[in-house]
This record gives structure tokens, sequence and C-alpha cells, in this order.
């Protein structure tokens, strides 16, 4: 991680947004209170993306990111500053999303997915979403092609649905990827390119039926 | 071999990089060869085109439902199991350990500094449940441990639930 210096004068006389991150870990190390609350503030949004992204239900997804959010928390003294505290936390969410997700035998997610699919539909999608994933500026909203794609999502494996969810939410290298899953980058272009062609595969079915 | 079906051997052999060469993760002599294909296939280009929608797509669909929940000061109540980190063994935490809120009697008569007194007395004599770290105190039905934000708004809390049998369970509020 980057050094800032900050020796010159203490934490207390640094304005808060000029703390860095390595900063806030530091505070939170020596037992601060505030500190950690920052870190989270800072860093749930993001992480709940990621968990929601792998997940495709909100209120597991937000159950995840609590459970990782104290896993960190729980974890702290343990965080040596090898890794930026983002990367470090993201890991932790991926981890504890990839748990869930192995656990959970059979398909929950695109069940919810499916659920949440026809809140929406008023029988004239299919048609349009058809032309929307074939010319993208096409009229359907993004919202309807949204949720096919989270639907389809729930169809691919844990670790294609995390390789997905860190590339295009995350916008993460394929080598940024392969130290947060801990997998070779030739790993990871794999369960792009099988994740990619399943979900092209299920949204044009979708769109069939 | 007639034209298409060399097109379609190509197709076949690009397949399998299109993915990487949409996100921008092939170099040199193999990227060439894919622009050089797609430009001259509809199909490929297609699919790249799609990898790239149903990555925006999703990117979208998730920020925006991520924007309505992260907009909340707080999170919906979640139970949790939890056990006090130790942070730096030498130097234990430095969080105010406090116990369950419960109601002060009402004393007629009784100064407000005395009550206060008391209430210290009261809460250093019965000290925290074990495996509870709690940094403030809240108008809660359990201990808490409250991790607060900028300029003292609470970030997050998580609230436990009294339950002698087994490890003690949080609600983050």
């Amino acid at each position: 991680m980057s050094g800032t210096d900050h020796s010159s004068r203490s934490d207390e006389e640094i304005p808060r947004p000029l703390l860095d991150d390595e900063a806030w870990v530091a505070k939170a190390q020596r037992g601060d209170p505030e500190a950690f609350g920052e870190l989270v503030t800072r860093h749930r949004r993001r992480a709940y993306q990621v968990a929601l992204g792998m997940i495709g239900h909100p209120e597991t997804a937000m159950d995840l990111t609590q459970d990782a959010l104290l896993r960190a928390y729980q974890s702290l003294a343990h965080f040596r500053g090898d890794a930026k505290f983002s990367t470090w936390l993201r890991r932790i969410v991926t981890n504890v999303c990839l748990d869930h997700l192995r656990r959970a035998e059979h398909r929950v997610m695109a069940a919810s997915y499916d659920d949440a699919l026809g809140e929406g539909d008023d029988g004239g999608d299919a048609v349009r979403l058809t032309s929307t994933i074939e010319s993208p500026d096409t009229g359907v909203s993004r919202k309807e092609l949204g949720r096919a794609i989270m639907a389809a999502m729930g169809e691919l494996t844990p670790e294609q649905r995390a390789a997905l969810v860190l590339r295009e939410i995350e916008g993460l290298s394929y080598e940024e990827i392969a130290t947060t899953m801990g997998c070779a980058t030739g790993t990871v272009m794999s369960r792009l390119h099988y994740a990619r062609k399943r979900m092209q595969s299920l949204l044009r079915e979708h769109h069939g039926r | 071999m007639d034209g298409d079906e060399t097109m379609r051997a190509a197709c076949e052999t690009i397949d399998p990089l299109l993915s990487a060469f949409a996100d921008g993760e092939l170099f040199g002599s193999e990227r060439e060869m894919i622009e050089r294909h797609v430009a001259g296939c509809a199909v490929c280009r297609g699919t790249v085109e799609t990898y790239r929608t149903v990555g925006l797509a999703l990117r979208e669909h998730v920020a925006a439902e991520a924007a309505v929940v992260s907009a909340a000061l707080t999170w919906p109540p979640r139970r949790r199991a939890f056990r006090v980190p130790v942070l730096t063994p030498r130097r234990p935490l430095n969080y105010h350990v406090a116990r369950r809120s419960h109601p002060w009697p009402v004393l007629a008569g009784a100064a407000a500094l005395a009550m206060g007194v008391i209430g210290l007395a009261t809460f250093r004599a019965e000290g925290p449940p074990a495996n509870f770290v709690e940094i403030e105190r809240v108008d809660a039905s359990g201990p808490v441990l409250v991790l607060p934000g900028k300029g003292g708004q609470m970030t997050i809390i998580w609230v436990f639930e009294a339950d002698e049998r087994s490890a003690p369970e949080a609600t983050a509020i």
C-alpha cells in the first residue's frame, strides 16, 4: 500500500476526507471506535454491489455483506496492509458469497430471480428483449434487460458468477480477479468465457419462450 | 472448403477468445488477428457487442439496486453470531463497555447528577456480558456494538440479543 506520512501531525488534526484507508485501518487497529465505522461507510456500497451481483437477492446480499463486514472487523488484527483495504475487503465479500453459493445446493437464486422477473412481465417483453440483445440500442428498458440478465446469472456456477461480477461490476483486470479468487489468470479467462456463452444462450432461450 | 466453411472454422477458433477480446485483455498479434476477423464477421461482432451490452446492463442494474439500499444510514435488522475481536492482544480495545440499558427508576426529588453517579456505579458493578463489546449506550433492548460514522452519525450497529444458551447473536440496524 502506498505509504502516506502522517508523522508530522496526529490523525486527530487531519480532516477526515484526507485520511486514507490505511490511516483509518491503523486507527481501528488501535481501538478507535469510529475508525471501522468510517471504513464501513466508505466501502459498504461497493461490498454490497459485489454481493448483490453474485447472489441476486437483495435481502440475502445485504445479509452476506454484513457477514463480510463483521468478518473483516474480527480479522482486522491480521490485516497487515500487504494489499489495499478495499482489495482485502473485496476478497472477504467474494469468499463469503462463494461459501454461501456453494452451500446452497441448487439454484435457489434462480428461483428468486424467476419470481422477480414475473413481477414486471407484460407479455411483450420477450420480443423486445430479443431485439435488445441483438441490437443494444433498441427500445426495451434497461431494467427489463437487467432482470433477465440477473435471472441468467442464477444458472452460472458460483465461480463463474464471481468472475463475471468482479469483471463487470468491480472492473477488475483478469490478473486482479485471479488474485481475488486465488486462481490462475487462465482460469479467469475460461470462467468468463463459459459464463458469457451460458448467459448468451440463456438469454436467447428466455426471449424465445 | 468454401468461403463460408472457412469463415465458420475461423469463428470456432476465435470464439473462446472473444470474451477476453471484449474485455481488452488480449494483446499483440492475438488481438490484431481477432480485430481483423471481427471486422469482417457479423456473427462474432455481434457476440462481442452482446457481451458488452450484457456487462453494461448488469453493471447498471446492480448499481441501481445498490443505490436504494446504500442510501439508508442504517440497514434492516440482521441476526449475527459475534465474537469479540482481539485486535491487539497487548492493548485491549479502548471501547466503552456498557451493559444493556434499562429504565432508571424515576425518583421524585432525586437530582440528575446523583442519578448519574448511581447509574455509573451500577454499570461498573455489573460489567459487560461475556464476549460483548459495546461502544455506546443506546436505547435498545439488548447490548450493542456501535460503529460510529462521520460526525457522530451512527454508521452501523449490532444489537445483541441476550441468549445465554449459545453464542451471542447480534442484530445490525
